[in-house]
């Protein structure tokens, strides 16, 4: 933060895309893993089991032809239940032979299974594949999770409701050997770890959907499970364009015309995310770029949108961030409640601070000016009044000066005051505020007041910028006082023999 | 005829055409700051009916101020200072130019009225003249380069010195109090016409 600090800029809605979650700088990418898309059902898994397979006779006894039953499937190890997938809906049936198939294939469900198993032989195997999409996150990582136990190996049971009493029933067990197929993609786990943070976090529910899950997606996905979790991202520095209002628009180039990267602080109302055609809002965001400015080309865009818009237009503004600085980003909903308090504190003392300059430069300006009614000015002497405008400057910044050109513009001032302000203004050596300090003395020559606009010409000519020489000509043709009209004339000579 | 020179403010001096307010033959109250007494007395300067020694007055008062600035200044005919009867006492001035300082005199025992008359007298009669900043500073270098100015003496600070054109020499030096005096350069802008006698007239 060594750059200059611009105050907040508050605009309404959304910011751009250069702000969307999948542009966070490391954000996502390390969770994210490897760059390929994410297949949303799981390879095909066939597992024969060991010995000691075995189904219940009196359960088999009573199928007849081909049922349909909810049942349970579950992996113990030492007798504990890991993992179950429950009232998954089977077609059960008998061969002549013994043996018994549960399939779930031709079922509505995201699970395939087809799990023989045959009794005399003590045999079982067991082929599965799992289809994720339509599952709630819950329902997936349950699957990733029975997929992963599973190829740990453990007692395999599949189980059901005795129909009459409700009672657990076991019906059928196999012994599973360990590590005969890969569990589920990594990264398939690790987004959905992060889909239940978001959904816990926002309460909102995602489906998982039809498609393969691209890796701009997973970006988002970690991307905003970071944000939910912290309320922090750091975006990469890039240019963007914000719509501001015209009146935001004018400060903005008044901020930027002096070419001195600015620290520029913009809020967001609200930042909408969308994430498997879900969408929903992160709340308010603020960003911290630091040493960011608006090119030369895009402030004469600038100049030329606002000269052609109207009160209610918004204007287009675009920002060029330096590069080696990544934009710092906080989501005011997700913070913890003792950095949002740090946050709204550090707003509000800015702000506060704003105020409080501006009021104090008021105050300083109409003591000022009180005490400075009873002093005689005299070209070439610094009088007690200017010496306290210098003081003011220095103390406040040369921001105060536009709080300075808001009070000289109040009609009850005092025309001497107001002329004695200008010449000094004229002679300040401030190449920083230069373009403002022309502007504020080139409107002066309209002013109602002779002697404020007498001030302005004198000013201007101690300015010796050529630049003024047509808003002198205009004043000179609007001039009804032939002695300063022939005063202005003199600068106006002086300004055009400036090469 | 000399004239009696007074710097002002020729904004105060606007008259009716730009003050509404204003009756015809009238003068605006704040042209009276111009003409702030001390001790009932007013300072002005003697200039020559040829005005030669105009731009000489001009550069040594600007010389004594505490930055460069326009310089505002009216003249009246001195003729006017025996019509209204104001006493005139011979008080050297305080400039960095010992001659300007000879052509310094108070205006003495003023009463508010004689004060009006001298106010009204500028007003009707004076020439109100104004000479830009780089005009100013210019005559201040070379009443420098003329050595009439003694620069150790002259109140502005070293910035504002610093800013002075001080005109070139023929081997390059810059001409200065103690150094050379141009006398061409003198006999030029200080001549005995008064038309070339302007202050400032000779830059354009």
């Amino acid at each position: 933060m060594s750059s200059q600090v611009q105050s907040v800029i508050a605009l309404p809605g959304s910011p751009p895309a250069v702000f969307a979650p999948n542009q966070i700088v490391n954000g996502g990418r390390a969770r994210a893993g490897a760059a390929s898309s994410l297949s949303i059902t799981s390879s095909p898994v066939r597992i024969r089991t060991g010995e000691h397979s075995s189904a219940k006779t009196e359960f088999i006894n009573r199928v007849r032809g081909t049922v349909t039953i909810p049942l349970t499937l579950e992996i113990k190890r030492h007798g504990q239940r890991i993992v179950a997938l429950k009232n998954v809906p089977f077609s059960v049936s008998t061969s002549q032979q013994g043996e018994i198939t549960f399939n779930s294939e031709q079922q509505q469900t995201p699970w395939r299974f087809n799990v023989r198993v045959n009794s005399p032989r003590n045999e079982m195997s067991l082929s599965f594949v799992l289809n994720y999409s339509g599952l709630g996150v819950a329902d997936a990582v349950e699957g990733v999770r029975f997929n992963k136990e599973l190829s740990q190996g453990g007692e395999f049971v599949v189980s059901g409701r005795q129909p009459i009493t409700g009672a657990y029933l076991p019906i059928a067990r196999g012994d599973l050997p360990s590590g005969t197929f890969e569990g589920e993609d990594k990264r398939f786990a690790s987004m959905l770890e992060e889909l239940q943070i978001i959904e816990s976090k926002t309460r909102v529910r995602f489906v998982i959907p039809d498609h393969n899950i691209s890796y701009e997606e997973r970006l988002s996905i970690a991307a905003v499970a970071q944000i939910v979790r912290t309320g922090h991202a750091a975006y990469h520095a890039q240019p963007w364009i914000t719509w501001s209002s015209k009146g935001q628009a004018e400060e903005l180039l008044k901020s930027f015309s002096g070419g001195k990267p600015l620290l520029t602080t913009i809020q967001f109302s609200n930042q909408e995310i969308t994430i498997f055609n879900t969408r929903f809002s992160l709340g308010p965001v603020i960003f911290f770029s630091d040493k960011t400015r608006i090119l030369e080309e895009d402030l004469n865009t600038l100049r030329q949108s606002l000269e052609n818009a109207s009160e209610h237009d918004l204007v287009e503004v675009r920002f060029t961030p330096n590069t080696d600085h990544p934009i710092d980003a906080r989501y005011f909903d997700w913070l913890s409640p003792a950095e949002r308090l740090a946050l709204n504190e550090l707003l509000r003392t800015k702000s506060d601070l704003a105020d409080l300059n501006e009021n104090s430069v008021k105050q300083q300006f109409i003591t000022l000016s009180e005490l400075a009614k009873d002093e005689i000015f005299e070209d070439g002497v610094e009088s007690n009044f200017v010496k306290g405008l210098g003081h003011i400057v220095k103390g406040a910044g040369a921001q105060s000066l536009a709080t300075l050109f808001g009070l000289i513009e109040c009609e009850n001032r005092n025309d001497e005051i107001i002329a004695e302000t200008l010449l000094w203004l004229g002679r300040l050596n401030d190449p920083s505020t230069h373009q403002e300090r022309l502007h504020f003395l080139e409107k002066s020559l309209e002013h109602r007041s002779s002697r404020v606009r007498d001030a302005a010409a004198t000013a201007l000519s101690s300015m010796d910028d050529p630049k003024s020489a047509f808003a002198l000509q205009q004043a000179i043709e609007r001039e009804l006082n032939p002695d300063l009209r022939e005063d202005m004339r003199q600068v106006l000579a002086e300004l055009e023999s400036v090469h | 005829m000399p004239f009696i020179l007074r710097k002002i403010r020729k904004a105060r001096w606007h008259g009716n055409d730009v003050l509404d307010w204003l009756l015809p033959d009238e003068i605006q109250a704040d042209s009276l700051l111009d003409l702030s007494t001390k001790d009932n007395q007013l300072s002005i300067y003697i200039v020559e009916d040829d005005r030669s020694n105009l731009e000489r007055i001009i550069a040594a008062l600007a010389g004594n101020c505490d930055f460069i600035s326009n310089v505002d200044y009216a003249l009246v005919p001195a003729e006017v200072l025996s019509e209204s009867g104001i006493e005139v006492a011979d008080v050297k001035g305080e400039t960095s130019d010992e001659q300007v300082n000879e052509a310094h005199r108070d205006l003495i025992h003023l009463s508010a009225s004689k004060l009006l008359v001298l106010a009204k007298a500028i007003s009707i009669r004076g020439e109100r003249t104004r000479l830009t900043t780089k005009k100013v500073r210019k005559m201040i270098g070379r009443s420098i380069a003329n050595g009439y100015i003694d620069k150790a003496r002259l109140k502005l600070p070293a910035n504002e010195i610093s800013k002075l054109k001080l005109p070139q020499q023929s081997d390059g030096t810059t001409a200065d109090h103690g150094n050379r005096i141009n006398k061409g350069t003198s006999d030029r802008e200080i001549g005995r016409d008064p038309e070339a006698n302007q202050p400032g007239g000779s830059e354009e």
